[in-house]
């Protein structure tokens, strides 16, 4: 499998070039990129089917890199040394992503993950993770039947498990379908204000009361916490 | 009886010829009106203007309205000895001396209402004599006469009371009476004649009068000295000579005389003692005119009470006191100028009867008064009055005589009962009636005969019960006339209506008919009625009412129309105008009996309830109601007389008023005021000390509950004295009390109040000053300044104890922000990328088995890591810590980077060795910042980094430079970034300056400048960070507090 590494740190591209020898010698490194620039060229030049990138690069980050590529046809790990607020963004959109210094057992599950993914999803997966970063979190990328969906989060009441995939409620009476887990919900919402339990993600901007075991909606619709 | 002086008892009629018929009145007190025994001893009225009086039983102080008594208790120490109380005077220090007839003298002291026993005052009457009399001088002397001789006299001007006894060896001479004369002369009199003496050197007789009489009473005037004798009748000294005063009676009248006195107005007034009243005379030169003798009559309720007279004072209004052995008699001469002629039975010389009706002058001004029941009384001029009456008169059918009137021509003529007219002959006491028929057939038979006129022709104009009539004597026709109005024309029978009064208007030619329920009527002389003026309900012009009682001409053209209801009504008869006075203008009563005019223009109008003075010019109206001034409160129509000495009279059904109105006094004396009692809590209240010494009565705050009962000290008519009142304090304005003798108030708050009332006597003159009473009522303890003081201080000390507690937990609050700050700065300090990018750093090293470099790249992490923690625990640290800390930190960016990276650390002489303190982790964060957004993105030229530390006087100055891309350039590379690029060890270190900041006087401050080459480029940035260096002093002076 062809595979380049962009990453800022001379340091940093050696280690992971030896980790792939050491962990996955089917992973061929085809090239080196320290910064953007190089990186989108060096992709385009290469054709590689796995692109390791660090988030942070010299001039710039790897999301700009991406953005200035005409297509993604192929698959994405990213890498870096201490980044929550990208990272977030990666794990929702279920992005492999390692953290420096890179766990050889991590490296080598991220690389099974992504062999049984269609180069399409993973890119697809990418996209969702920077169009949500894009976003800045202030809204919700969701697919629905194929089209990409934008969803202010202030317009989002709540979001309910139908494990494994979830219903989100939105004002206007808006209902659409997610098949993401409701755990990535969970981890996205908390920190941005959200009610966050089992089977509900509540945006604290339509509640109106919490109890122990139910959570009363403006309105008065009531969510039972436990079944 | 304990006056056993040597008199002779005897029962002379007195001054029954020549005297003037005019009745003295007396106001009378005895025990029913609350004296508190009859027996009156001795009267003497007060500064303060209260009348004090000696009874036999008890002191009684009067105030106009009550008696106020003091009686003696046994088993007390204080108070009066004994109730047997036989001489009263006022000392110059306002004590009352009260001798008694066990002996004794008390000293009342209004100051502390105390009654008080001088030792000084026990040791002069070991015999225990009764006191005979006290008299007090202005200069401080008291004189004491005891009853079997012996005279005292003290100077009170001492502070010690200290009597001495008069003329101890003068064996010729015992006294029974004394005075001060005005030239402060003690004057006593009794058997031996008189002896003067200056009490000032008392041992010595300055002059001896009279020295074979025996002088009963003395009387002072001016300079001269009246002496009564047992047996010279009265003496009068003047000037050095003794003169006998003739007396139109006889000398015995001197001989039980047991007091004197000459009044303001120039009377002598006499008390008699057994039996024969009162006499006041006239002094006239050597002569006593004028006599007036009052007696008792048991007929004649103001009549003197008693003819046993004791004792006898006036008052500063002009009243004359008179104390008798069965109460008080008081003279009021203001009351007395109402002339006032009543019926008595058994005085010949009163009306026949009180009710009386149809007055008339005659010609030599005796007024004739006809009556309900006693026939005919002429009041001749003197005063004496001549009875006419069925008893001794012949041709009368009744007592009951309505009309009078001397014609033209001299004949009398009468409206005697029901039985029409008469003619009367006063000389031969005989009446004839008027046998006449009209030519009609209409006699006046049974008719009553109001009111009897004459037109200029000799015609008799009759008002009757039937109408008006005409009677021509001299040919003896009699005419009726029909003069009322519409049915009541042409009736067989004679009509049935009252005339009330006929009145002749000789200008006009017209006869004036007042009628009872059909108005006035204007009449010719041939009886045809030119003019009915009467009520109109329609329109407003009209009168008040169709009874009319009395018409009286005011002027050619104005009639005063006297109604029954309706007031008076004022007719203009040129115009017709009518305007009214009621009760709507002031009237006491809507009832008009009679109206006369005065010289000043007044209409004094008689009622039902008095009579009412009214002024034109003022619009005021006055009343005459007082009882002891007026008949009864009820007049009678067809009553009233004005005589042509200018007197106004008025009958009623009590008697008859008359007096001439420009000879009435008025009181002139403005009354004195005084409060009588403080109520407080409805409880009486002991204030005399205070209120005498002027002091202010403290009450608690409880006691607001006050009532104050006050009196004006007018006698002439004290139910008529008017009172006004104000609590300064809380009263805006003076409260017009009326009569009302009392204010409460309830619920005063604390303060300082002065109570003052003025009062005012029955003619409207107010007391000039005010009767004070100062109450403080004290506030509660919770409203006291030290209680206030007490909790603002309290209040205070809470005040700076919540802020020490809130500044403290603000302080603690501080802290705890300032250790979050610290915290997050350590934690930009451990920066994980840097760390991470570290530690993958070493794991290159192991993969590359670079065993030498990684252990080497290991310890100058780790050094790191521990200079970063130990520097951590400190808010302050040594400066040299600090730079090293930041060299180890160099190196290892310097390592990740490849060695592409220049950094220089120059230090200022002055700082070497120096133990300068700064803050910890501020210097880091800048120079990580030039590293990452400064160095790291350069695509050209070597990046280099100084850090450059100086000196000043009172800071240490730290420059951070760096030759990278500019802040301009890193902002808009970070703003293409996606992932998040906000530095938070910059914003952590902003935070750690404003907690600084805030906290020290002495300010950190960092200045940011983009560098530029020549040719304006940006070529790196430089940070300057000023760090005050006694910022650590401070910090220490804050946690020592």
């Amino acid at each position: 499998m062809k595979a380049i590494i962009v990453d800022d740190e001379t340091k940093s591209r050696q280690v992971l070039h030896a980790l792939l020898e050491l962990v996955c010698p089917e992973v061929v490194v085809a090239g080196e990129a320290a910064d953007v620039q190089a990186g989108a060229d060096l992709i385009a030049a290469a054709q590689p089917e796995l692109v390791f990138l660090d988030i942070s690069l010299k001039d710039g980050d790897s999301f700009q890199l991406l953005e200035k590529l005409p297509e993604m046809n192929f698959k994405t790990i990213f890498i870096t040394a201490y980044d929550e607020y990208s990272v977030r963004a990666l794990q929702f959109a279920a992005v492999p992503c390692l953290h420096k210094p890179v766990d050889p057992a991590e490296l080598s599950a991220a690389l099974k993950l992504l062999q049984k993914q269609s180069t399409a999803t993973s890119a697809s997966r990418v996209k969702e993770a920077l169009l949500l970063l894009k976003l800045r979190f202030e809204a919700l990328p969701v697919m629905q039947n194929g089209i990409q969906i934008v969803l202010p989060l202030s317009d989002l009441i709540y979001v309910e498990a139908m494990n494994p995939s979830t219903l989100l409620f939105a004002t206007g009476n808006r209902l659409l379908n997610s098949d993401k887990h409701i755990d990535a919900y969970a981890q996205l919402l908390a920190p941005l204000g959200f009610v966050v339990g089992k089977r509900y993600c509540v945006n604290r901007k339509f509640l109106a009361a919490a109890y122990e075991d139910r959570l009363i909606l403006n309105g008065g619709k009531t969510l039972l916490l436990k079944e | 009886m304990i006056y056993c002086r040597p008199a002779i008892l005897i029962l002379c009629l007195l001054l029954s010829t020549g005297s003037s018929s005019a009745q003295l009145r007396f106001d009378n007190y005895s025990v029913d009106r609350g004296l508190s025994a009859s027996t009156v001893l001795d009267i003497m009225q007060s500064s303060d203007g209260f009348v004090w009086i000696a009874t036999a039983e008890g002191l009684n102080r009067y105030d106009g309205h009550n008696f106020t008594v003091f009686r003696s208790r046994p088993q007390a120490n204080t108070g009066l000895q004994d109730n047997y109380l036989t001489a009263l005077a006022e000392d110059r220090l306002h004590r009352i001396w009260i001798g008694a007839n066990d002996g004794s003298i008390t000293l009342y002291d209004p100051r502390n209402a105390g009654f008080l026993r001088d030792p000084a005052l026990k040791g002069f009457n070991p015999a225990q004599v009764p006191i005979l009399s006290i008299k007090a001088d202005t200069s401080g002397y008291v004189c004491w006469l005891l009853q079997q001789g012996g005279a005292w006299l003290a100077a009170t001007k001492l502070p010690q009371i200290n009597p001495i006894p008069l003329l101890p060896n003068d064996s010729t001479f015992m006294p029974y009476c004394m005075g001060f004369a005005p030239d402060g002369m003690l004057w006593l009199g009794g058997q031996g004649g008189i002896r003067v003496l200056n009490p000032a050197s008392p041992e010595r007789v300055q002059a001896s009068w009279l020295q074979g009489s025996t002088v009963l009473a003395l009387a002072f005037q001016g300079g001269s000295v009246f002496a009564a004798t047992a047996a010279e009748g009265l003496q009068w000294i003047d000037r050095g000579m003794v003169r006998s005063i003739n007396t139109p009676g006889s000398e015995q009248l001197f001989r039980n005389i047991i007091a004197m006195k000459v009044d303001s107005k120039g009377y002598l007034w006499c008390a008699n003692n057994y039996f024969n009243g009162i006499q006041r005379f006239s002094i006239k030169g050597s002569e006593l005119t004028q006599p007036v003798s009052c007696m008792h009559n048991a007929f004649n309720r103001e009549s003197l009470v008693n003819n046993s007279v004791l004792c006898l004072e006036e008052d500063r209004e002009g009243n004359v006191w008179i104390g008798t052995l069965s109460g008080l008699s008081v003279f009021k001469p203001l009351n007395q100028q109402y002339g006032l002629l009543r019926h008595i039975p058994g005085d010949p010389n009163s009306l026949s009867t009180g009710n009386t009706y149809g007055l008339f002058e005659d010609v030599d001004g005796s007024v004739w008064c006809g009556s309900l029941d006693g026939g005919i009384n002429k009041v001749l001029p003197q005063g004496n009055i001549v009875h006419y009456g069925s008893g001794n008169t012949r041709g009368l059918p009744s007592n009951s005589v309505r009309s009078i009137y001397r014609d033209a021509a001299g004949r009398y003529w009468v409206g005697a009962g029901n039985d029409g007219l008469f003619r009367f002959f006063p000389e031969s006491r005989r009446f004839v009636k008027a046998e006449v028929k009209t030519r009609e057939g209409y006699t006046l038979q049974d008719l009553q005969v109001k009111s009897i006129t004459e037109d200029g022709q000799g015609r008799l104009w009759l008002g009757t019960t039937a109408g008006l009539w005409k009677y021509q004597p001299d040919n003896n026709n009699l005419f009726h006339y029909d003069i009322m109005p519409g049915s009541l024309r042409n009736q067989p029978n004679l009509p049935d209506y009252q005339l009330m009064e006929v009145r002749y208007d000789a200008r006009r030619k017209q006869l004036l008919c007042a009628t009872f329920g059909h108005g006035l009527l204007v009449v010719d002389t041939e009886g045809r009625v030119l003019e009915r003026i009467s009520q109109n309900p329609e329109s407003k012009k009209g009168l008040n009412s169709n009874n009319i009682m009395c018409v009286v001409p005011l002027g050619p053209d104005t009639l005063l129309l006297g109604t029954y209801g309706g007031g008076l009504n004022v007719l203009n008869r040129k115009d017709g105008n009518i305007q009214s006075l009621t009760t709507a203008n002031g009237l006491s009563n809507d009832v008009v009996y009679g109206v006369l005019t005065d010289r000043r223009g007044n209409w004094w109008m008689s009622s039902n309830r008095g009579l009412m003075i009214y002024s034109p010019q003022t619009g005021m109206v006055q009343f005459l109601n007082q009882s002891s001034r007026v008949q009864s409160l009820e007049f009678n129509e067809g009553t009233y007389l004005k005589t042509g000495n200018g007197n106004l009279w008025f009958g009623g059904i009590n008697g008859i008023n008359y007096f001439r109105p420009e000879d009435l006094r008025i009181n002139a004396m403005a009354p004195q005021t005084a409060i009588t009692a403080l109520r407080v809590m409805e409880k009486p209240f002991a204030f005399d000390s205070f209120y005498h010494l002027g002091k202010p009565i403290v009450l608690r705050h409880n006691q607001n509950f006050l009532r104050i009962d006050f009196t004006g000290l007018s006698f002439v008519n004290s139910a008529q004295n008017r009172f006004m009142y104000k609590l300064e304090g809380l009263d805006e304005i003076w409260i017009e009390a009326g009569n009302n003798r009392s204010a409460a108030y309830t619920n005063l708050p604390p303060g300082n109040y002065s109570f003052m009332v003025k009062s005012c006597n029955d003619d409207g003159i107010w007391s000039s000053g005010n009767a004070l009473l100062e109450v403080h009522i004290l506030p509660p303890y919770w409203r006291t300044w030290w209680f206030i003081c007490l909790m603002l201080v309290l209040f205070v000390t809470l005040l700076l104890l919540a802020f020490r507690i809130r500044t403290a937990a603000l302080r603690r609050n501080y802290q705890l922000t300032l250790a979050e700050t610290e915290l997050k700065a350590l934690r930009g300090q451990m920066n994980p990328h840097f760390i991470f990018n570290s530690i993958n750093s070493i794991q290159y090293y192991v993969l590359n088995k670079s065993a030498g470099e990684a252990y080497a790249y290991l310890a100058k992490f780790s050094s790191l890591m521990r200079q970063i923690l130990q520097n951590s625990r400190f808010s302050f640290i040594p400066l040299d810590q600090e730079l090293q800390s930041l060299e180890t930190y160099l190196e290892l960016e310097k390592l990740r980077l490849d060695g592409n990276l220049d950094y220089s650390i120059t230090l200022d002489q002055g700082l070497r060795g120096a133990q300068v303190m700064i803050p910890s982790m501020i210097i880091q964060p800048y120079v990580e910042n030039a590293i990452l957004h400064g160095l790291t993105p350069m695509k050209d030229g070597k990046p280099h980094l100084s850090i450059a530390m100086e000196q000043t006087d009172t800071h240490v100055y730290c420059v951070v430079e760096d030759n990278g891309i500019g802040r301009e350039q890193s902002k808009a590379l970070n703003n293409l970034r996606r992932s998040r690029h906000e530095s938070t060890g910059m914003s952590v270190t902003r935070q750690r300056l404003d907690m600084l900041n805030r906290r020290f006087k002495d300010k950190l401050s960092v200045e940011i400048m983009d560098l530029k080459d020549p040719q304006g480029n940006a070529c790196g940035t430089r940070v300057a960070i000023y760090i005050p260096m006694n910022l650590h002093h401070e910090h220490e002076g804050h946690h020592r507090r």
